[in-house]
C-alpha cells in the first residue's frame, strides 16, 4: 500500500516563474491493483507519478511506502527504493540509445551488483517472455515503437519490483498495441504487482483491468468513484 | 552483491556506452595517446642520454685548463704545463692537442687528436667510426688533409675505433702529435688544452684556485662542471620539443576538455534515464569515473609502450634531430634504457587524474539533478 | 565476452607488456651496456674525452663543456648563425654546396 498524505509540490519556489503542481492531494495505491491516474494535461498527474516514483519530494505533506515514511528520506535511500521497490515505464520509452536491447533492460541491475550472468539470464528470459528473445543483440534504435515498449517493460521488471509505474504508456502506440500493452498489465498483475498508470487515453481508464481511477484537476483530487472520469 | 561485481557493471556500461561512439572515442584515444607519446619519448631520450653521459664521462680528465686570450679560447704552452705540474695536490698534466678540420668533399667537421705517445707512424691514423665510413676522399686508400699551407698530405688509415664506442669516437680522427702540427701549423711548445689530474678529489678546488692564482690567463674546467653541463643540456633541448609540442597538445587538451565537460544535452538525459532507473548519483559518478579512467589509461600505456619503443628500440628515429641536434655526420647509436619511476609516475598522475576528472565533475552538476526532469522532458 | 572482460584484458595486456619493458628490457640489454659502457669509458680515460659525439657540425654541440661561443662560425664552418637556430637547423643548403660562395677556412677556422 502506498499513502499520500496532503502532498503539496511547488517548482521554482520565491521566483516568478513559481508553480504549484499540486495542491494537499491525499490518495492511496492498494497492492496488487491497477490504479489510473487521469486529468488534463497541467493537472499534476505526472508530479503524483513521481513523487510516487521517489523520483521528487514534495514540498509538504506525507508519502507512505507500506509502513515507511519515505517522503524526507536522503537521496540515497530514495534511490535504493527506485531500483527495489519500483519499475518505471515512461512515455517515451527512455531506452538508453545506442545501447542494445539486452544491456537496456539490464540497466536497472547495474547498482545491484548481482552476477552479470544471472542479470544477463533474467533479462533474456524477460525478453523471451515479451517476444523480443530474437532482438536480444540488436540496439534499441532498430526496434518498432510496440517492441520498445515492450523491451521497457522487460527493464521495469528486471529487479522485480512490487509496483510497476507507468506514465502515458500508450501515447505513443496505436490501438492494437495499447490492447496488447494492456493486455501484460493484466498479465503482471495476475502475478502479484500493482500497477499505477498516468494516461488521460480513454482506452486505459475504460479497460477491464484498471481497478481505481484517481481523477485529476488543477493539481487536487476530483472526487469521483471507480471507473469514473 | 559483491562490490567487485558492482563495479564491474559499472564498467561494463561504461564500455557499452563508449563502443556506441566508436570512431570518436577511438580518434580522441588514439590523439590522447600521441600526446602521451611525444611528451614519454622526449622524457626517457633525455634520461637515458643524460645517464649515459654520466656514465661515460665519469673517467674524463679532473680538471682541463684552458688558456684565454682576449676572453677567447686560445693555445696554451707547454711551460704552464710545468707551472702546474708543481702545484702541491697535482698528479699529472698531459697537455692535449685536438681541434676540428673541416673537409670541404664530405661536407662535415671531424674532431683531431694529436697524441705524443701514438702507438702508429706519422703518417698513420685511427679513425672513429662515422669518420671511417663518411671519409671518402681517399687518395691510394689514403686521408687526404689540406694542410694549413694549403698542400696536401695523406694518411694511412690503420685502425678504426669500435663500433660500439660511437657516442664518444664516431668523428674522431687520431695521428700523432708531429702530424697534428704538421696538418695545422701549430708551433713547437703550444698545446689546446692541459688535462690535469690531480691526487685527492678534496683538493680540487684548491688546486683550481691555484691555477688561476699563479696563470690568470687560464680558465679551469672541473669533470663536475661538465657532467652538470651534460645534466642540464637535454632540459633545454627536450623544453624546446616540447614547446613545439605544446601547441598541438593544448589543442588536444582544449578538445579533451570540450568532449569531457559540455555534456550534451543527450548525455545529460541519458544520465537521468539512469537516475529515474535508481542509480544513486554516486553511481552516475562511479560509472563516468571508470569512462574517463578507460580513456586516460588506455592511452597512456599505449603512448609510454610507443615511446620506450621508440626511443629504445627504434632509436627516437622521429626526433632525435632536435633533441641531439642536426649533423652532417650522421651518429646513431644505441640507447640503454633508463626510466626514472619517479618521471613516469608523474606522467601517469599528469595523463590519467586530469582527464578522469574533468570526465567526473560535469557529470556530477548533471547528476545531482532530481531525476523527475526525465518525466518532464518526455 | 562481457565488455570488462575484453577491456581488463586489454589493459591488462598493455600493462605488462609496459611492465615487461620497463623491467625486462634493461636486464636484456644489460651485457650489451656493460661491455659498451667499459669500451666507451676505457677511450675516454685513454684519449682524455671531455665530450659526447651527439652533432658534430657546431662547436658548442660537439664540445658542449669546451664551446668558446664568442667566434664566428660557431655552427657550422661556412654557416654564419645565431646560437639556437644553428642547433636546430642545418645552415642553409646554398651555404654547404660544394664550393659555396660563404667558406670558412678548411684548417683550424677558431684562430682569429
Amino acid at each position: 500500500m502506498i499513502r499520500v498524505e496532503n502532498v503539496t509540490k511547488v517548482f521554482n519556489p520565491g521566483r516568478p516563474s513559481e508553480y504549484v503542481a499540486l495542491r494537499g492531494v491525499s490518495a492511496a495505491v492498494p497492492e496488487n491493483k491497477v490504479v489510473v491516474l487521469t486529468g488534463p494535461s497541467g493537472s499534476g498527474k505526472t508530479t503524483l507519478l513521481s513523487l510516487l516514483g521517489c523520483m521528487a519530494r514534495p514540498t509538504s505533506g506525507r508519502i507512505h511506502l507500506g509502513e515507511r515514511e519515505i517522503s524526507s528520506l536522503p537521496e540515497r535511500f530514495l534511490a535504493e527504493l527506485r531500483r527495489t521497490a519500483f519499475g518505471f515505464i515512461f512515455q517515451s520509452f527512455n531506452l538508453v540509445p545506442g545501447l542494445t536491447t539486452l544491456e537496456n533492460v539490464m540497466v536497472p541491475a547495474c547498482p545491484l551488483g548481482q552476477p552479470r550472468h544471472q542479470v544477463r539470464d533474467r533479462a533474456a528470459a524477460l525478453l523471451e517472455k515479451f517476444r523480443l528473445g530474437g532482438k536480444i543483440g540488436q540496439t534499441v534504435e532498430s526496434l518498432s515503437g510496440g517492441e520498445k515498449q515492450r523491451t521497457a517493460i522487460a527493464r521495469a521488471l528486471i529487479n522485480d519490483p512490487p509496483t510497476i509505474i507507468a506514465d502515458e504508456p500508450t501515447a505513443n502506440l496505436d490501438t492494437a498495441l495499447s490492447l496488447e500493452f494492456l493486455e501484460i498489465v493484466g498479465q503482471l498483475r495476475a502475478e502479484g504487482k500493482t500497477f499505477i498508470i498516468a494516461s488521460h487515453d480513454a482506452i486505459v481508464h475504460e479497460a477491464q483491468v484498471v481497478d481505481q481511477v484517481i481523477s485529476l484537476r488543477d493539481g487536487m483530487v476530483v472526487p469521483a468513484g471507480p471507473h469514473d472520469c | 552483491m559483491s562490490s567487485l561485481e558492482r563495479q564491474r557493471a559499472f564498467l561494463d556500461y561504461t564500455l557499452a556506452s563508449l563502443v556506441r561512439r566508436k570512431a570518436k572515442n577511438g580518434a580522441l584515444v588514439l590523439a590522447y595517446a600521441l600526446v602521451v607519446f611525444l611528451i614519454a619519448s622526449v622524457m626517457f631520450f633525455s634520461r637515458a642520454l643524460r645517464t649515459e653521459g654520466q656514465a661515460v664521462l665519469a673517467g674524463a680528465p679532473e680538471l682541463v685548463v684552458q688558456r684565454m686570450l682576449a676572453g677567447r679560447f686560445d693555445t696554451i704552452p707547454a711551460s704552464y704545463a710545468d707551472s702546474i705540474r708543481r702545484i702541491r695536490g697535482v698528479s699529472e698534466v698531459e697537455p692535449r692537442l685536438w681541434g676540428y678540420y673541416f673537409n670541404r668533399a664530405v661536407g662535415a667537421t671531424f674532431t683531431v687528436l694529436g697524441l705524443p705517445d701514438f702507438a702508429h707512424a706519422d703518417d698513420e691514423i685511427v679513425a672513429g667510426p662515422a669518420a671511417a665510413k663518411a671519409w671518402t676522399n681517399l687518395q691510394d686508400g689514403r686521408y687526404l688533409f689540406r694542410t694549413f699551407k694549403g698542400d696536401s698530405t695523406g694518411f694511412k688509415p690503420v685502425q678504426v675505433l669500435p663500433e660500439e664506442t660511437r657516442l664518444v669516437s664516431a668523428d674522431l680522427l687520431i695521428m700523432s702529435e708531429t702530424a697534428f702540427r704538421q696538418v695545422f701549423g701549430l708551433p713547437e711548445g703550444q698545446y689546446t688544452d692541459l688535462a690535469v689530474t690531480v691526487r685527492n678529489p678534496q683538493e680540487m678546488q684548491t688546486v683550481t684556485e691555484k691555477i688561476q692564482r699563479e696563470h690568470p690567463d687560464t680558465r679551469p674546467i672541473q669533470r663536475e662542471e661538465i657532467l652538470r653541463t651534460y645534466e642540464s643540456v637535454f632540459e633545454w633541448r627536450g623544453g624546446m620539443v616540447i614547446v613545439v609540442f605544446a601547441g598541438a597538445a593544448l589543442a588536444f587538451f582544449i578538445f579533451a576538455w570540450d568532449k569531457a565537460t559540455g555534456l550534451s544535452a543527450e548525455e545529460r538525459h541519458e544520465i537521468g534515464i539512469l537516475k529515474a532507473l535508481g542509480w544513486d548519483t554516486a553511481d552516475v559518478l562511479v560509472m563516468k569515473f571508470w569512462e574517463g579512467l578507460a580513456i586516460s589509461l588506455t592511452s597512456f600505456l599505449l603512448g609510454t609502450i610507443a615511446a620506450y619503443a621508440h626511443v629504445f628500440l627504434a632509436d627516437a628515429g622521429l626526433f632525435a634531430q632536435a633533441l641531439k641536434g642536426w649533423s652532417v655526420l650522421y651518429v646513431d647509436f644505441p640507447l640503454s634504457p633508463v626510466v626514472s619511476p619517479t618521471e613516469l609516475l608523474a606522467l601517469f598522475f599528469l595523463s590519467v587524474a586530469p582527464y578522469t576528472f574533468i570526465t567526473v565533475i560535469p557529470a556530477w552538476r548533471a547528476a545531482i539533478t532530481d531525476p523527475d526532469t526525465v518525466m518532464r522532458a518526455s | 565476452m562481457r565488455p570488462s572482460d575484453a577491456f581488463l584484458a586489454v589493459t591488462g595486456g598493455l600493462g605488462f607488456i609496459l611492465a615487461g619493458l620497463l623491467a625486462g628490457y634493461p636486464l636484456a640489454d644489460a651485457g650489451r651496456r656493460d661491455a659498451r659502457l667499459a669500451l666507451e669509458s676505457q677511450l675516454v680515460a685513454e684519449l682524455g674525452l671531455t665530450d659526447l659525439c651527439l652533432s658534430t657540425e657546431a662547436r658548442y654541440t660537439r664540445h658542449l663543456s669546451q664551446a668558446d661561443l664568442f667566434s664566428a662560425f660557431q655552427d657550422h664552418p661556412r654557416s654564419l648563425e645565431h646560437f639556437p637556430s644553428g642547433a636546430l637547423l642545418p645552415p642553409p643548403a646554398i651555404l654547404t654546396a660544394l664550393g659555396g660562395p660563404v667558406g670558412g677556412s678548411d684548417v683550424g677556422e677558431d684562430r682569429p
